[in-house]
């Protein structure tokens, strides 16, 4: 039962350090926020974006 | 800082930038500010109106910013029409409240970087700045993020 414990652990481990390690999990990393009508600049399709937060007063 | 950031990486096609509205209640002609840009995104031009308006931060008051409109090239006529009706009042009181509650942005300026969700119109928010940083700063910040791609 012990042997089988250690590996049900290290199993479990791996599964973790995988799921961190994935895609997935990197994609899963903060908040969303819809922007689709929001005003936008950018040339071609970057991925990467930087939104401001502002007013103008 | 904005001009360098669309130099260098907008119109570089590294980053898209995009604006959020936050008016802030401290500021009296914040909200009319905003919805005005908005009419002017309605034709096109919210990039030019938020230039002219930044330009004129002190004076706002909302019988100005039919002046401002045509400085920014808009149709006067189709823009009063627009700021009158106050048709994007519910969008900016749903940012705000976006902005209060999922990202605990009170104060401006602010500043998400992120990352495009694929097939939709979702950006996900990897770090939130919640001050104005120099140039350099932010130039560090987006190299990273674009390192990492």
């Amino acid at each position: 039962m012990l042997v089988n414990g250690r590996w049900i652990t290290r199993l479990a481990a791996v599964g973790v350090a995988f799921a961190l390690g994935s895609p997935f999990a990197s994609a899963m990393k903060g908040p969303s926020i819809s922007v689709g009508d929001r005003p936008s600049l950018k040339e071609g399709s970057p991925k990467i974006v930087l939104v401001e937060v502002g007013d103008f007063q | 800082m904005l001009p360098q950031v669309q130099a260098n990486f907008v119109h570089t096609g590294k980053v898209e930038l995009i604006f959020f509205d936050l008016p802030l209640q401290m500021h009296p002609h914040a909200f009319r500010a905003a919805e005005a840009a908005a009419c002017a995104g309605d034709q096109g031009k919210f990039w030019e109106m938020h230039e002219v308006l930044f330009a004129n931060q002190q004076a706002l008051a909302p019988e100005q910013l039919p002046g401002y409109a045509e400085q920014a090239g808009l149709d006067v006529a189709a823009f009063q029409k627009c700021f009158a009706g106050g048709r994007h009042s519910p969008k900016i009181r749903d940012e705000i409240r976006i902005a209060h509650t999922l990202l605990g942005i009170t104060g401006t300026p602010a500043y998400l970087l992120g990352r495009r969700i694929p097939g939709g119109d979702k950006v996900e928010v990897l770090e939130i700045v919640h001050s104005l940083l120099p140039y350099e700063d932010l130039e560090k910040k987006l190299n990273a993020l674009l390192a990492s791609e």
